[in-house]
């Protein structure tokens, strides 16, 4: 695979109609890459981030598991703006992520591989991959990916670039969708309790890690009122 | 050190600009500087199209160079705009013979002191995005070596030029996307914000501040900060 068919891949999709773009991109990594599930984000700055589509539910709740728990492969490669990979998330012993590995594994997850997608210094967000069997990505698989990484990211800038200025471009709504209901919990959290919003964010986490359950579902019950958090 | 060498270090100077951080202002200078240095020219300016087309002096030797330079643009004739235009070099031998083909620049120019005109395109495969202009006070052109050691210092400069470019560029579509995605995430809070003070859904808070926004005409990811921070009554957002 090299660059220049990942552009015409690319403009294939675009092609095809933007409604379905992002299920589209997610389940081309998975063919192109030949691995069993993939996803991408979009980061908003220190605000923080959005999923722009998942391949499957493994790939979706890998990254509900770090919207929640904060930790994980995708926020560390984001972080470190170079490539993360884990082989054996399952292994007890000595566990990447402390929260994340075991809860992953648990959830089907046997390897995880992150790759920051960026432009130049600019951090535009994450592909993560992941596997269901333990072991690393071929060395053709991790330069399809690299190169995979540099398309989507040229990808997603480009059809930003089309957007009129300062609108989020239509076929990255699902981003900006992306736990609304959270957002919203830590509006409505801060409102009640007279605290911030970075303080009630941080509220709703503690509830949601200390009952083990995820940020999202946390957030929709505040929403609802079935549940108060104080 | 040689002229050969000279060159040579000047066309590792430039090259050095494309992997490290630099200001374009100052590789244009650097440009106009090395050519007149390293090239039989008395003095040299550098023209860049800006988004309309018009050429816009970026870089000059002298104040006569400036003179010339500015007459040129403003009067869409001359050396430089005949090379842009065509994206190949031009070369004036004798500015006194170029009076029929630039009635207006070149007896401006011989009045300047400048006898003959080099203009080199500075391109990048097919995109030209300006012209490195030379000048000499003899009549006569640059021999061959020189016009060649020109254009590959145009050429360097043009890569280094459109790369900047391209970082600006990038940068600002990154940072429209992650503005974009921030004021959703903003909007988002103050839906939820609202619904707790009112006692209403966050869908119908949505629709409420959508409608103060429009009615005064702001927009809504500034009407969503103030509400957050508390700058706005809840009776005056949920009143119709």
């Amino acid at each position: 695979m090299d660059a220049s068919s990942l552009s015409r891949m690319l403009a294939a999709l675009a092609a095809a109609g933007d409604d379905t773009l992002e299920r589209r991109l997610c389940s081309t990594c998975v063919e192109l890459l030949g691995v069993d599930g993939a996803s991408i984000v979009v980061s908003a700055g220190a605000a923080g981030w959005g999923a722009l589509c998942s391949s499957d539910v493994l790939a979706a709740t890998l990254l509900d598991l770090q919207h929640t728990l904060g930790e994980g492969p995708t926020l560390e490669a984001y972080h470190a703006t170079r490539p993360v990979g884990e082989v054996a998330l399952g292994d007890p012993d000595d566990p990447r992520w402390l929260a994340f590995s075991g809860q992953a594994h648990a959830a089907g997850a046997a390897a995880v591989f992150a790759y920051p997608l960026r432009a130049g210094a600019a951090r535009v967000g994450v592909l993560t991959l992941h596997q269901r069997r333990t072991g690393p990505l071929r060395r053709a698989q991790h330069a399809d990916a690299l190169l995979w990484a540099d398309a989507l990211t040229d990808f997603v800038l480009a059809i930003q670039a089309q957007a009129p200025p300062r609108v989020l471009a239509a076929p990255l709504e699902a981003v900006a969708a992306y736990h609304a209901e959270v957002h919203q919990a830590a509006g409505i959290l801060a409102a009640r309790l007279e605290i911030g919003i970075g303080e009630a964010l941080v509220r709703l986490r503690a509830h949601a890690y200390a009952k083990g359950r995820l940020l999202a579902d946390v957030a929709r019950e505040v929403i609802t009122g079935t549940l108060r958090i104080e | 050190m040689t002229r050969e060498e000279r060159l040579a270090r000047t066309l590792v100077e430039l090259a050095d600009t494309l992997v490290d951080d630099f200001d374009v202002v100052d590789l244009m200078s650097l440009l106009v500087e090395r050519s007149v240095e390293l090239l039989d020219a008395a003095a040299a300016g550098l023209v860049l199209a800006d988004s309309r087309g018009s050429l816009r002096l970026m870089a000059s030797t002298s104040e006569a160079m400036e003179l010339v330079e500015l007459f040129q643009v403003q009067n869409d004739q001359g050396p430089c705009f005949d090379c842009y235009r065509s994206s190949e070099p031009v070369i004036a031998r004798d500015l006194s013979d170029a009076t029929d083909r630039w009635p207006r620049f070149a007896p401006f120019a011989i009045h300047s002191g400048f006898r003959a005109a080099h203009a080199l395109p500075m391109r990048l495969r097919r995109q030209v995005i300006g012209a490195l202009n030379l000048f000499r006070t003899e009549p006569g052109t640059l021999q061959e070596p020189d016009i060649h050691a020109g254009q590959a210092l145009a050429d360097l400069a043009t890569i280094a030029i459109l790369q900047a470019r391209d970082v600006d560029d990038t940068h600002a579509v990154v940072d429209q996307l992650q503005h974009a995605l921030q004021n959703r995430i903003v909007i988002e809070q103050a839906k939820g914000v609202l619904a707790e003070r009112a006692g209403i859904a966050t869908d119908v808070a949505f629709t409420r501040l959508r409608a103060y926004a429009r009615a005064r005409q702001l927009k809504l990811a500034r009407v969503a900060e103030d509400v957050i921070a508390g700058k706005l009554p809840t009776e005056e957002l949920i009143a119709r």
